[in-house]
């Protein structure tokens, strides 16, 4: 319990909750965490748009 | 090549193993340019910093040099009210250098991101005039927005541009023969 409320409340005190990034295997980020994780709606469009450029080249 | 900054080739990287990317990680650039030998890592670096602040590219990669790469750069820094000295051996680029690089490294695409990078207090009056000079940059270099979104922008080297002495698409370095490198290694080429 206290593991839990330790570190999100470390990262409020110090101001920085972006650069004390949560573990990924935090109890609060597996709850609620998803939209941590959301690619910017921006990026999905730029990349479906760039996927379907038949002059990007493929292969290695 | 698209040529975007390190958040946005973390997103991409995963989508589609058909994308090639200028810059992946800026650590993955030795010495940020101070070693005149890595010369093709200063390049590209100076490549993302005009992909990011335009015709501030100068400013932006001698703070770079200075600051590092995760910290803040001052809105005096940019509009050249400061100017950070830099020792004699760093390999500086020009403004000018930018459109030789962009054929180069065949750059077709380019990817903007919102200027988080600049300090807190300046963000708000700098961004307007350097997003509206950036844009301003790849519409010169013949680039045309085909994806303006909420926060990124894709940009392709429009199909006037693409034409002309621009080189082949080859690999800009060439990849040692196999036979080469087994050679190399072998205990029986050893003199």
């Amino acid at each position: 319990m206290l593991w839990i409320v330790s570190l999100p409340l470390a990262a409020l005190l110090l101001g920085e909750p972006r650069r004390l990034a949560f573990p990924i295997y935090h109890p609060l980020v597996l709850l609620f965490g998803q939209n941590l994780m959301k690619v910017p709606p921006d990026l999905i469009a730029i990349a479906r748009r760039l996927e379907a450029d038949p002059d990007i080249p493929s292969g290695t | 090549m698209i040529l975007c900054g390190e958040e946005v080739t973390s997103f991409l990287t995963p989508w589609s193993p058909r994308f090639r990317y200028v810059v992946t990680r800026t650590f993955y650039l030795p010495c940020g340019g101070l070693n005149p030998e890595l010369r093709e890592g200063s390049e590209r670096f100076f490549l993302n910093m005009a992909a990011h602040n335009g015709r501030f590219a100068e400013a932006a990669y001698r703070a770079r040099l200075v600051l590092g790469h995760q910290r803040p750069i001052p809105a005096a820094v940019l509009a050249g009210s400061v100017k950070f000295r830099l020792p004699p051996i760093a390999d500086l680029h020009r403004l000018a250098d930018v459109p030789e690089l962009l054929d180069r490294y065949h750059v077709e695409y380019i990817i903007t991101s919102p200027p988080l990078w600049l300090e807190d207090p300046d963000r708000d009056s700098l961004a307007a005039t350097l997003l509206a000079q950036r844009d301003e940059l790849f519409r010169e270099l013949g680039f045309e927005e085909v994806h303006a979104g909420h926060e990124h922008s894709l940009w392709r080297r429009s199909a006037s541009a693409a034409t002309g002495t621009r080189p082949s698409r080859t690999l800009p370095y060439k990849l040692p023969a196999r036979g080469d490198a087994r050679r190399r290694f072998s205990p029986s080429s050893s003199p």
